[in-house]
């Protein structure tokens, strides 16, 4: 019998006639039956072996190929906020254009937002013309690289304030919102990022920022190098070093900064994955997320679900999918409709 | 463990349906559908561009770019087979671009003086190369005769095996007969069989 048959066999390709020629040869002697079923165990043990390959990143690079798009064709900033939903590189030549157009509204947003909000005086030395601003609508999240090389990861419902091109001595953005960095080393220009109440200062290291608009306070956790976090308001001056694993949580109510070392940074960096991580996070400070991330509104039926603690991995992009484990994990019950979820309590 | 299993035949009046109305939206500009299409098929494409390529870098370059060539070309799109033989043909024509688009630029280099090595190693595999013998299970064992097959051969095994297409799908993808599949099938199996054994006994 020859091999090619018994193969095709296995595959399911064989017609009829082929069919009956391998059945027949089997029914011919145990030896044959012995051969196919050493043949049959390779076959059935090549199947579906793919563990040794990383998976790939497909979130990361539906984003960059959302840039890729986004550059070939016409940008369109229409409204106060460049909506752009993903990837930018501020590298891309269609850049002059951007920033002639977002300096009309950028202008008018810095003034707008920092004076409103009082947290930032604008700083007369930087040309307001290379100014652009970057949001995240709620239900996305994106990255861009700067044109320093920095990566930043902008989270849901989040904005940054930065130049096309850094000409002073120092590397300043501003954040409202949450935002992961990973700075590009250059010892003589140090990364500074502005908050409401505080400033990041670094020269080359991968960390995340959070301070969404209302929040009081600052969250700074560094996942590699060193960080200098310090208050920037009217109040006495404060500030920490922090180290990888470090967190620093500035109360911007009494002015006070806590340090704390974590051992597992998922909590507060998985976000950028798409994924979501938490450990007895109270479920009003998990629906705060969920709002966020899915771009839904969330209410409690019963006042005491938003004070139960929720730990959980959620990997799944899917929001039915999330709910499901949420409400499995805390024996509640959940409904869905159009952009609203409600959590109630099992009858 | 990333299962393909779920990924066997195509041919299913059902996902010609669903294709057939997935490429009339992604034709009309629908991007979420374009959307649900890369998503789909974003991981499995990677692994076998970079099985082609033996780098990570390049598997993700020749997904990144089949898959904007589609959504700039969508109007004009005509696929004849179904969009997952299709997609998989794009990346291997992408994956193989790049490889030549590489050695020209090395060999352009070299002319120029400058020496440079290829990078050829590929990480995945090397993970399971230091497993010690005894550590490996069958499946391991057979794809690590597998690997050390001639080129297309050990293509025409994983497209069946990982992927699960059929023989017909297979020959569209690489190009070849139909007869020339059956023929690597079997000469796969023959070169494992013996090379598992081997290593039993």
């Amino acid at each position: 019998m020859n091999l090619k048959l018994l193969v095709k066999y296995l595959a399911k390709e064989c017609d009829r006639k082929e069919k009956q020629l391998v059945r027949d040869w089997l029914s011919r002697s145990d030896e044959n039956q012995e051969k196919f079923k050493e043949l049959q165990e390779i076959w059935e043990s090549s199947k579906d072996f793919d563990s040794s390959v990383k998976a790939f990143d497909t979130n990361i690079e539906w984003a960059v190929l959302q840039n890729r798009i986004e550059d070939n064709e016409t940008l369109n900033f229409s409204n106060k906020h460049v909506n752009r939903s993903s990837w930018l590189s501020l590298y891309n030549p269609l850049l002059p254009a951007l920033s002639k157009v977002a300096a009309l509204f950028v202008l008018a947003a810095l003034v707008g937002l920092f004076l409103l909000d009082k947290f930032y005086v604008p700083d007369t030395t930087t040309p307001a013309s290379v100014m652009n601003e970057i949001s995240m609508e709620r239900g996305r999240r994106g990255g861009m690289t700067l044109s320093d090389g920095t990566k930043v990861f902008l989270n849901s419902d989040s904005k940054i304030i930065i130049p096309t091109v850094f000409e002073t001595g120092v590397r300043e953005v501003f954040l409202e919102g949450e935002a992961y960095f990973d700075v590009a080393k250059n010892p003589n220009k140090p990364f500074v990022i502005k908050t409401n109440g505080a400033t990041i200062e670094v020269l080359g290291t991968s960390f995340a920022v959070k301070n969404y608009h209302g929040d009081s306070i600052v969250q700074t956790v560094v996942e590699e190098g060193t960080v200098a976090f310090r208050t920037d308001n009217d109040k006495p001056m404060k500030s920490v070093i922090l180290n990888a694993g470090n967190v620093g949580i500035l109360n911007l109510e009494n002015n006070s900064i806590a340090t704390e070392y974590v051992t597992d940074l998922g909590f507060y960096l998985d976000w950028k994955d798409g994924y979501l991580k938490f450990k007895d996070e109270p479920m009003k400070d998990v629906a705060k997320k969920l709002e966020r991330k899915y771009d839904i509104e969330v209410v409690f039926l019963e006042k005491e679900i938003s004070s139960m603690n929720l730990t959980a991995e959620l990997r799944s992009r899917s929001l039915e999918r999330v709910l499901k484990t949420i409400s499995m994990s805390l024996r509640i019950e959940y409904s869905l409709e159009k952009d609203r979820v409600s959590f109630d309590l099992p009858d | 463990m990333i299962l393909f299993a779920a990924l066997a035949n195509t041919n299913t009046p059902d996902n010609t349906r669903k294709d057939t109305t997935r490429m009339v939206r992604i034709r009309k500009g629908d991007k979420k559908a374009f959307e649900a299409l890369f998503f789909e098929y974003h991981d499995q494409l990677s692994r076998f561009s970079n099985s082609i390529t033996k780098s990570r870098e390049f598997a993700r370059d020749a997904v990144q770019d089949v898959f904007l060539k589609i959504w700039r070309n969508r109007k004009d799109l005509d696929i004849k087979v179904s969009i997952r033989v299709y997609l998989y043909q794009a990346v291997r024509n992408q994956s193989l671009n790049l490889l030549e688009r590489q050695k020209n630029q090395i060999k352009l280099k070299e002319n120029y003086g400058i020496q440079l090595k290829i990078n050829h190693r590929n990480e995945d595999y090397d993970y399971k190369l230091l497993l010690k013998q005894e550590e490996k299970n069958l499946v391991e064992r057979i794809w690590e005769a597998a690997n050390q097959m001639p080129e297309r051969r050990r293509l025409v095994f994983e497209l069946h095996r990982k992927h699960g297409f059929s023989y017909s799908e297979i020959a569209e993808i690489l190009e070849i007969s139909i007869k020339t599949v059956e023929n690597h099938m079997a000469k796969a199996l023959h070169y494992i069989r013996s090379n598992v054994e081997n290593n039993l006994r």
